[in-house]
């Protein structure tokens, strides 16, 4: 049974699932929404996908979503494949919850690549696992976790959810489930004693934060625990943390020297080289975000780097001698910013800045188009997405993927709406 | 009677185990032609083929052929041990490019160059060279069906015998294939004035066939030209990631009513070059003397080619046709001009037809008697 | 701004904290230290034999602590001591040796060329435990020091977290956290000349391991009953070329 358009207001929270409602695993935090709210589900078969469910979950059609005032609803999306569906219609908020571990089995090859696109484009992501959460919180804002590890932080996550089936941007949220999850470790440390992965999820928070020192100090004790206890790999997977903390509080020089300590692999090594080159010419900004983009702090290096770039285009435009040298460096940032904000997830703000960059090799126009392809298939321009990744596949024949990946989704989503599994 | 025995990958439809047909490819065709050529001159042709499921023997067209199963690799084996149940001249039809050791006395095909794209790694390449090396080598004689392989092997190999390739190039039947004209009477019958043109893209669709480059030249160019109508006549393989990408592309379409695709039957393909204004060959790569090019010259339709293969030997710039690099740009604007200007049209249609005339059928069927009685008279 | 890590050109400091070594092979291993490495770094643990006094007559000694009060008791500070010492120096590579250690020749040689490389921060050797003479080592189940391996050489890397555990006996000679770092395991040998003396001399160590850790808790028990066998297993050691 639809609504009908005259007769009801349409939901405010539109649910769009991964499984049937017996079956998802959001389920339970999305029950204390309808407390307040009522919940669409988008769904083509009420009967299968919406068994047990509590009569305010109303089931919506595919065909019905046409005709939702998308700027007054929240949506609520379970599984990535609906992101082609939904974002063109710009609902006034887009909450992710993904559990963020790859699919099972490994049959669905497009699941986590559009995970990670969802969670960049998404007003705020929600997830279930710790490791994923923080993998986040290093590319984006608005990111919470709800893993059952403690009260507090789980009471913010579903705040956040709150706040969203409201209306409001939970963004504010975000900070203070942090702020309580590193209290929860550091409580942790003090009733158990020292410990490596406990002080180095702490200093993670710690930085995420904004408390470097207090970070780097934690950072340490996790790694002497992790050298004590033998961990082979505690140099790069530990030690290196600490050239981030350091260039968060200033000290690029010294954070380069502890990064070049932990290259060992030849890609490390020449990155550590690029360092000294920057810094010898002056370029501290430029090495502080090849720092953080090297320690995968995204988000980090993206703040700087937009900075940075609004500096240097605007002493380009101010002095007419602008030299190759000035080219180079305002090419180089844009790169860099380009590939942070393409991990961070944000493809439009990427190509945006893609419209800008000029390029002559056939792998880099090829991406461009990608690029351009999948930006356009957000704003819901289908046949100017179609177009763009058909020239990508002119250009090197393996991108005809991009369309089979299309084809693949989109099959996909209506399964979902049939209350079937996402993948064949 | 002298026995020709001719050795191949695929004859009868060993691919989808319908033995009492053919597999509608240009191998298959050209071997069912051959067998024509072979049995006109009073010799008996019999056909050996891989099949993919059991043994078979069967015949085609009063032609015995005979099907081997084979594992998947082991290609050279396979003709390897066609070879030695086979009796008289043994032609090697296909597959040159494998290492097989050839039996002494016999002839080979290559069917044209399929591995020019920039992006084959090199030592594939390589590979290849190797194979043609030693098929030019250990063969009496290559046939090539067009100028571009025979150019590749008189650079790439050693031989001291200068007819050791001989060029048979493709052939069309021109009376089959005719152009519409006021007195040519028969069946066909243009169509009532329209209000567009019509574009016809006479290929399976495939990267290599150039349907992606296509598919965005036939973009620029329905927009621009509100009642022309492009027509993809060829097979499209469900599943594939070719597929996926024209029904995408088709189903968000403004103008779908304008494109059209479906696949002919080989006696049915004429309707489709009858309806025609302009013939697009969009090859991208592996291209030997298209059959589908001279189908569409020989029915009088101005054709626009790529540079690749052996449409360099059909087409020449602005004579018989237009002849432009591989990418949608090019191809655009080539069928944009054409569209505009009805006189090169009509003029490339018209030497289109004298081209084809030089390739027809009966040429082809003579070059290849001679070919065999040849080799038949020296063995 | 330099690399991290030099190529060539690496300057060799030699760390070594020593109590009451004059009148045993102190001399030797300075003279032989000398040869091999541009500065030696030298803690002194409240001697009250004239050992500073013999250090400080070798120019190469470039920095010598004299302590008023023996800090042994509690040897993390008195390695934290050692080290700091030594990095106040600015060395490229540390060698942390005992006065009653050498190195043999072959080790001697390839210092130079196991230093001057940028790929690996630290260089372990194997120690052979000389007893009764210097001609034998002991190879049984409670002296096989040899089997494994001891990290002598290590790249001093300025800003890099070094620490030592907070412990009063067996520290390690080095900052544990060097480990952390890219190294090399070789077959080079250092030679141990503690127990290389005479029976009295073995027995009054046994009397004062029993004295400081009646109960074993920084060391074996066992082991220490071991330095009494009548018939510990010898080797006869041969130097390589």
């Amino acid at each position: 049974m639809t609504i009908s358009r005259i007769t009801q207001a349409w939901p405010s929270v539109i649910v769009f699932p991964d499984l049937a409602w017996n079956r998802s695993p959001f389920a339970a935090p999305l029950q204390s929404i309808t407390a307040k709210h009522r919940i669409g589900w988008v769904t083509n078969r009420p009967d299968r996908t919406l068994e047990d469910a509590p009569p305010c979950i109303t089931p919506l059609s595919l065909a019905d979503c046409d005709h939702v005032d998308w700027s007054k609803a929240t949506a609520i999306v379970l599984h990535p494949y609906w992101a082609p569906f939904l974002l063109p219609r710009r609902p006034r908020l887009l909450g992710f919850c993904t559990s963020g571990q790859s699919q099972p089995g490994g049959t669905d090859e497009h699941a986590d690549k559009w995970r990670d696109r969802l969670s960049g484009e998404a007003s705020f992501v929600l997830t279930s696992s710790e490791p994923y959460y923080l993998d986040l919180a290093f590319r984006r804002d608005g990111v919470f976790v709800m893993d059952g590890a403690d009260d507090t932080s789980d009471w913010f996550a579903l705040q956040a959810l709150l706040w969203a089936a409201d209306g409001t941007d939970p963004l504010p949220l975000a900070r203070l489930q942090q702020q309580r999850r590193e209290a929860a470790y550091r409580e942790r440390i003090a009733v158990a004693g020292d410990n490596a992965v406990i002080s180095f999820y702490r200093s993670v928070y710690l930085y995420l934060l904004g408390d470097a020192s207090q970070a780097q100090k934690e950072l340490l004790c996790a790694f002497e625990q992790a050298v004590l206890s033998g961990d082979e790999h505690s140099l790069s997977d530990i030690y290196r943390f600490r050239s981030a903390i350091q260039t968060a509080l200033g000290q690029t020089a010294e954070a380069a020297m502890t990064y070049e300590t932990t290259a060992v692999t030849d890609q490390e090594r020449t990155n550590a080289a690029q360092l000294r080159l920057r810094l010898e010419a002056g370029q501290t900004d430029i090495a502080a975000a090849m720092l953080l983009r090297w320690n995968d702090d995204h988000r980090g290096a993206v703040a700087r780097l937009e900075k940075l770039l609004q500096t240097e285009t605007a002493e380009e435009e101010a002095s007419d001698a602008a030299g190759a040298a000035t080219a180079e460096r305002t090419a180089f940032i844009q790169q860099l910013l380009i590939d942070s904000l393409l991990q961070a997830g944000r493809i439009r703000q990427a190509n945006a800045h893609l419209a800008e960059w000029r390029t002559f090799k056939v792998r880099d126009r090829c991406e461009y188009e990608l690029l351009r392809g999948t930006a356009r298939l957000y704003e819901g321009r289908r046949l100017k997405a179609v177009r763009a990744f058909l020239r990508a596949a002119e250009l090197r024949h393996d991108a005809i993927g991009a369309l089979s990946e299309l084809a693949h989704i989109d099959a996909a989503a209506k399964r979902l709406a049939e209350g079937e599994s996402s993948h064949a | 009677m002298r026995t020709v025995s001719i050795l191949t990958h695929s004859y009868v439809d060993g691919y989808n185990r319908k033995f009492n047909r053919l597999f509608g490819g240009g191998l298959e065709r050209y071997i069912r032609e051959l067998c024509s050529v072979i049995r006109a001159a009073g010799w008996k042709p019999v056909v050996h083929q891989l099949s993919y499921f059991e043994s078979f023997r069967t015949e085609y067209e009063g032609t015995e052929v005979i099907g081997y199963t084979y594992e998947l690799g082991q290609t050279a084996s396979a003709f390897e041990a066609m070879a030695e149940q086979a009796e008289g001249l043994l032609v090697y039809a296909s597959c040159l490019w494998h290492p097989i050791r050839y039996r002494p006395g016999s002839i080979g095909i290559c069917h044209g160059i399929n591995w020019d794209h920039g992006s084959i790694a090199s030592g594939t390449k390589d590979g290849v060279a190797a194979a043609f090396r030693n098929a030019l080598r250990s063969l009496d004689r290559v046939v090539s069906v067009d100028s571009h392989f025979q150019t590749y092997a008189r650079s790439v190999c050693e031989f001291d015998d200068a007819d050791r390739i001989v060029l048979i190039p493709n052939s069309v039947d021109t009376k089959h294939f005719t152009p519409l004209t006021p007195d040519s009477g028969g069946s066909l019958v243009r169509p009532a004035r329209r209000r567009g043109l019509r574009v016809l893209i006479p290929r399976r669709l495939s990267y290599e066939r150039g349907v992606i480059t296509m598919m965005l030249a036939a973009d620029e160019l329905l927009a621009e030209h509100g009642g022309l109508v492009v027509e993809f006549a060829g097979e499209l393989v469900e599943g594939t990631s070719i597929a996926d990408a024209f029904r995408l592309w088709h189903d968000c379409h403004p103008d779908r009513n304008r494109i059209e695709q479906r696949a002919y039957a080989m006696d049915e393909v004429q309707q489709a070059y009858a309806r025609a204004d302009i013939a697009v060959i969009p090859t991208v790569f592996s291209e030997g003397t298209s059959l589908a090019c001279l189908e569409a010259m020989s029915s009088g339709l101005p054709v626009v080619a790529t540079n690749v293969g052996g449409l360099n030997d059909l087409v020449i710039d602005r004579l018989n046709g237009l002849l432009v690099p591989p990418n949608s740009a090019a191809i655009a604007g080539a069928i944009r001009e054409l569209i505009l200007d009805k006189p090169l049209r009509r003029k490339l249609g018209k030497l289109g037809r004298e081209t084809a005339l030089s390739f027809d059928i009966s040429r082809w069927r003579a070059r290849w008697t001679a070919v065999l009685e040849a080799q038949l008279g020296v063995r | 701004m330099r690399s991290v890590r030099k190529p060539s050109d690496n300057k060799l400091t030699v760390m070594m904290q020593v109590r009451n070594e004059r009148g045993r092979y102190l001399e030797a291993s300075l003279t032989e230290l000398s040869e091999l490495a541009d500065e030696i770094v030298i803690v002194d643990d409240a001697s009250t034999d004239g050992t500073p006094e013999l250090c400080r007559s070798f120019p190469k000694v470039v920095r010598l602590v004299e302590l008023r009060r023996p800090m042994f008791a509690e040897e993390w500070k008195l390695r934290s001591l050692l080290w700091e010492t030594a990095v106040s120096t600015e060395p490229d590579w540390l060698l942390a040796i005992d006065a009653d250690e050498f190195l043999e020749r072959r080790a001697g040689r390839q210092l130079r060329e196991l230093i001057n490389q940028d790929r690996y921060d630290w260089a372990a050797l194997r120690m052979y435990d000389f007893w009764g003479s210097l001609t034998h080592y002991r190879d049984d189940m409670w002296w096989n020091l040899h089997r494994r391996h001891t990290m002598m050489l290590v790249r001093y890397i300025p800003g890099y977290h070094y620490a030592y555990p907070r412990w009063d006996h067996h520290v390690p000679r080095l900052p544990y956290t060097c480990a952390a770092l890219p190294g090399v395991r070789t077959e080079l040998r250092a030679k141990h000349y503690g127990w290389a003396g005479s029976q009295e001399e073995r027995e009054a160590k046994y009397e004062r391991y029993k004295r400081m850790d009646p109960d074993g808790r920084w060391g074996s028990i066992d082991q220490y009953e071991s330095i009494l066998d009548p018939a510990p297993n010898l080797i006869r050691w041969s130097e390589e070329e």
